[in-house]
């Protein structure tokens, strides 16, 4: 019984959101208009409207016709309050900031910026807005995990709010940005869903919201944990003739260049002939052959996720000891390099390494979807 | 001084904290209007009730501030409990709709100082809307209509503060105010179009509130409703000239054809009668006398305050027009009026008075019988003179007439503070003080008629009346009188003991016959007072506002409302009913698009820009030369040969002037909007 609504509830979780799809679409930048908004009386509007049909009946009851003035009072503004939590919704407009890639054991972060209505420049939304994740990530076909859906569901049900600023300062032109903390609880890439925005000002009788894909995509790195990474010396190979910056002063290390000098740079790379002539703090730069960097690799034969938790983190810890390193596991290898670049580079291959991760589940189930309606128009 | 002042600061501070949040604002609004409620609701309330719904605000308000805390849940549950003790055990006394007004009150006083979530906050709103709703049962004056309304804006003001943030106090109520005012036309287009309903089920009244005539009259209770100078009721006649003389104003209300010795009451056997009678579905002699159509009928309306009874005064004899009458009236064969509910608001009540029209015996033996009962408790003396009176004269008529004439001339003195005659009430008023107000008189002659064998009965109502306008008669409480009714050869004829001791009690009302007797009916010092002409003028304004309320707010019903449509439509059909709700639909969808469509913003140019849009106008009509998209300088070198050299000149300036003006951003635009206009003129006539 349980499972049969389960899955009815999840049809019709579906239904929405591509109807949804439909009449919401997804943008970087959303300007509310009559289509995306919704409007329902909130708890308290309803208790109004029947607090009103009270005072009609009692005033019908007792002949009482200030009774029934005042109940019709009460009912106009409740129609009226309807055009005005409208008109003030609509004058939202947001516009989403590409999040950041964020390992899966934190939490995640979507800005949003306030930004002047398209239709309504000189007025801006006030309130307090209360955002909510729909569905974090974008579903696919089927249930990757139940497990996760749960966990999912749980996180969505959390509500953040956000009082907005409005233009109540003028002079300050700064606009207002939304942090939307999110979860997502494994690695890979993924298709940020949609978030529901409810306003309720300036009565709360009524709640207006909307469902809003911003569209944008989320790299969640695996979890990094430390294990043992095999790391091997790259053998030098003659048609590898990639020229890449390095640090390591080893010995067929030739002079390349100089840069100002940065905190944090070794100091054996301080040109200190420089520094005591003029006093300029000058760090060398030296070219090599790749020979000399290296692969951080682990046995295929480990469990894949500890394997990428590993070589997550020792990426990350290599990164910020300045060294050079590629990574070799299992199809994927990256050539070897360094800076906060590369480790993203290399994060995020990692993240979106072919396994149960969701971008390699969703491409064959896609294709088969996809197939299927020709052979139908076929048949 | 300011050691006192630096040892505040902190307090001070603290206040200011509080209202820098908008949640702590707008509780403290919601505290003020629940105060104010209470203000208004004393009456139904019991002391204990404001006591503590008092201390629940203060105590909230003093919570506000971190140097107190609010009462734990606990103690507010076990509050609640004792309360609902309490509210139970008085709750028998002050009756259903009094104690569920008592419950209310302090439910909402119980919660205000647990304010924690939004929804204890909007169920405070709701009750609150509640509790004003339930203020509307016994305030209905225009006053009373405006402080809810401000009311009201307070709690939607406190709505708005608590669910808007960042956005300043004074901005939410201008809102409210706006949405209030907005608001209003719809209501009131609902109000003017949508049916009114009678009743839909009898609602439990009021008992505190019951005003007005009671049913038993003991000599000395008109006096002390003398003492209430309070609207009783209007009386409007179609015109000045339908308007009764003063000596037949008499409103007639209630038959008191029992008594005790020392009451007068309703007789109970006239009650079984009224019932078998209404039972076997014999028609009352008013509706007889209706249907005779007589033609000398006037129509009048009455608007009657509420007094939580059923019985109603009309000119005698009067009968319902229950066509018109939201609360329908039944006759009885007293010739008395009935509404088939206790009037709780003010009603309009609209009757046909048939002037000339006798009151005729309705039941035959049964009204004589009933009415020469004599209570043989006390009063020896005054049956004594009766049954002399019997003996003496043969025809009823003389037997009135002598008792009429003892009343002229034994030395009565008519006064409202008679000395107490607690023991044979009658006699010692006859006999020894010969001195009372109208109920005396009346009670006295009934019992002495009666014990001469003519049957009578004592009458209660109103008197007189006041004109407000050439057609309409007020009628106050002081204005209540008793007078007698004796059945002689079968009609009920009206005898009034008190015209005989003080005539211009009846024409020229109380006030003047206590003047006359050097009494007065008030004692306060506030006498002089009233009596200047601007009390005067701003008390007979008044008067006019809340008869006017009365009229058309408070009495706006079924009957008014068809008048009304009847009159913009002429006779009114289902078809039209339809067009009549439909319209309403339109007229609301109306009102809101005049609200809410965006308005067409009109372009604003700069009166510059203005001015230099004419003058190019004016070359394009001389020269033929559309200015289209170029720019002015391109289309000022086109167009300069082909004018006369002096309005090339003038048009060269007035196109140097618009640059200057508007992109150097020059300080005095005015000044050289002066002379780009002059320029223009000369333009104009230059070009000719």
């Amino acid at each position: 019984m349980r499972k049969v609504l389960a899955v009815l509830s999840n049809h019709f979780q579906r239904r929405l959101l591509k109807w949804l799809d439909k009449r919401v679409p997804a943008s970087h930048e959303h300007h509310l208009n009559l289509n995306s908004i919704f409007i329902l009386p909130s708890g308290f509007g309803w208790s109004f409207i029947i607090l009103s049909l009270c005072l009609f009946l009692l005033g019908t009851n007792y002949q009482n016709n200030l009774m029934l003035l005042l109940s019709y009072l009460c009912l106009s503004i409740m129609l009226l309050t309807l055009f005005y939590t409208h008109q003030n919704f609509a004058r939202l407009a947001l516009k989403a900031l590409p999040p950041s890639s964020f390992h899966c054991n934190l939490d995640g972060e979507i800005k949003l910026k306030v930004i002047p209505h398209a239709n309504a420049q000189s007025k801006a939304c006030n309130g307090v807005l209360s955002i909510k994740w729909l569905s974090i990530v974008r579903p696919t076909r089927t249930p990757v995990k139940t497990v996760n859906d749960k966990d999912e569901n749980l996180a969505s049900l959390q509500s953040y709010s956000f009082p907005l600023t409005g233009n109540s300062n003028p002079q300050k032109n700064q606009k207002q940005t939304l942090n939307v903390p999110f979860q997502i609880p494994t690695r890979g890439r993924y298709a940020l869903g949609r978030m529901t925005i409810a306003c309720d000002f300036p009565l709360g009788l009524y709640k207006c919201w909307t469902h809003l894909d911003f569209d944008q995509q989320v790299i969640v790195y695996a979890k990094p944990q430390e294990g043992p990474i095999i790391v091997d010396k790259l053998a030098n190979t003659d048609d590898s003739d990639s020229v890449s910056q390095v640090n390591a002063p080893t010995s067929n290390e030739d002079f390349y260049a100089l840069n100002d000098y940065e905190i944090g740079q070794p100091l054996n790379r301080v040109s200190w002939k420089h520094v005591a002539k003029n006093g300029n703090w000058v760090s060398k730069s030296f070219t090599s052959l790749q020979c000399d960097s290296f692969v951080l690799s682990m046995p295929s034969s480990a469990d894949t996720e500890t394997a990428i938790s590993a070589l997550t983190s020792a990426a990350i810890s290599w990164t910020s000891a300045d060294r050079v390193f590629g990574i070799q596991y299992k199809g994927l290898s990256i050539a070897p390099n360094q800076g906060a670049k590369h480790m993203h580079e290399c994060l995020s291959a990692l993240a979106c390494l072919n396994n149960h991760a969701s971008q390699s589940t969703i491409t064959p189930i896609s294709l088969s979807s996809k197939k299927k309606n020709p052979m139908r128009s076929v048949i | 001084m300011n050691h006192v002042l630096l040892s505040r600061l902190p307090q001070f501070i603290v206040f200011r904290g509080v209202l820098s949040q908008p949640y702590s604002v707008a509780v403290l609004i919601l505290c003020a209007a629940f105060s104010l409620i209470l203000f208004t609701l004393t009456t139904p309330l019991m002391t204990w009730v404001l006591v503590l719904a008092g201390c629940a605000v203060v105590v909230r308000i003093s919570g506000l501030s971190t140097f107190n805390s609010l009462p734990t849940s606990r103690t507010v549950n076990l509050l609640a409990v004792l309360a609902v003790f309490a509210l139970s055990w008085f709750g028998l006394s002050v009756g259903l709709l009094d104690s569920m007004i008592n419950l209310l009150t302090v439910a909402c006083a119980l919660k205000i100082m647990l304010v924690e979530k939004k929804r204890d906050f909007h169920l405070l709103i709701c009750t609150c809307l509640f509790l004003i709703g339930c203020g509307f049962i016994s305030s209905l004056s225009v006053f009373a209509w405006i402080g809810y309304t401000g009311i009201l804006a307070l709690l939607l003001g406190a709505t708005a503060i608590y669910h808007g943030a960042a956005v300043s106090t004074a901005k939410h109520f201008k809102f409210v105010i706006v949405l209030i005012v907005q608001a209003f036309p719809i209501a009131l287009l609902l109000f003017l179009l949508l049916p009114q309903l009678p009743p839909l089920w009898q609602m439990p009244t009021s008992k505190s509130t019951e005003t007005g005539l009671s049913d038993t009259v003991t000599p000395g209770d008109i006096a002390s409703l003398a003492s209430s100078s309070e609207l009783a009721f209007n009386a409007t006649f179609e015109s000045a000239d339908a308007v009764p003389d003063v000596e037949s104003r008499y409103w007639r209300a209630m038959t008191l054809e029992h008594f005790d010795g020392k009451t007068w009451s309703i007789s109970d056997k006239r009650k079984q009668a009224e019932q078998q009678l209404a039972f076997m579905g014999r028609s009352t002699p008013l509706s007889i006398l209706e249907e005779a159509s007589k033609p000398q009928v006037t129509n009048y309306e009455l608007i009657v305050e509420p007094t939580q009874q059923t019985w109603l005064f009309a000119l005698e004899p009067s009968f319902p027009n229950n066509r018109e009458n939201g609360i329908s009236v039944k006759s009885l064969f007293d010739y008395t009026l009935r509404a088939s509910s206790p009037i709780s608001s003010k009603k309009a009540f609209y009757l046909r008075y048939f002037p000339n029209a006798p009151i005729t015996n309705g039941l035959g033996n049964f009204e004589s019988q009933l009415n020469l009962q004599l209570s043989t408790n006390g009063n020896p003396k005054a049956r004594a003179w009766g049954q002399t009176l019997a003996n003496q004269y043969t025809n009823p008529q003389e037997r009135v007439r002598a008792v009429m004439r003892e009343f002229n001339h034994g030395n009565f003195r008519y006064t409202l503070s008679p000395n107490a005659m607690p023991t044979n009430p009658i006699d010692s008023f006859l006999f020894e003080q010969r001195a009372g107000f109208c109920a005396h008189y009346a009670g006295a002659m009934v019992y002495v008629l009666r014990a001469a064998k003519v049957p009578a009965r004592m009458v209660t109502g109103y008197q007189g009346g006041s004109a407000l306008n050439d057609n309409v008669l007020q009628i106050r409480q002081y204005d209540a009188h008793a007078w007698v009714e004796a059945l002689i050869d079968g009609v009920w004829i009206r005898l009034d003991p008190t015209s005989v001791v003080a005539p211009s009690r009846l024409t020229f009302g109380l006030e003047h016959a206590l003047e006359e007797l050097g009494e007065s009916r008030q004692t306060t010092i506030l006498r002089e007072f009233s009596n200047s002409a601007f009390f005067t003028t701003l008390q007979s304004w008044f008067q006019q506002l809340d008869y006017s309320w009365s009229k058309w707010v408070l009495g706006f019903d079924n009957a008014a409302q068809s008048n009304m449509l009847e009159e913009l439509l002429g006779a009114l059909t289902p078809q039209k009913m339809q067009v009549v709700f439909l319209s309403v639909v339109g007229l609301i969808g109306l009102i809101l698009a005049i609200y809410f469509l965006p308005k067409r913003q009109r372009k604003t140019l700069s009166p510059s820009h203005v001015i230099l849009l004419n003058a190019i106008q004016y070359i394009e009509t001389k020269t033929g030369i559309k200015r289209g998209h170029r720019t002015l300088s391109a289309y000022l070198a086109e167009v300069l040969p082909l004018i006369n050299a002096d309005s090339a000149k003038v048009f060269k300036q007035l196109c140097e002037l618009f640059e200057r003006n508007i992109y150097a951003h020059q300080a005095e635009s005015s000044r050289v909007h002066l002379i780009m206009k002059r320029q223009l003129k000369t333009l104009k006539q230059t070009l000719k």
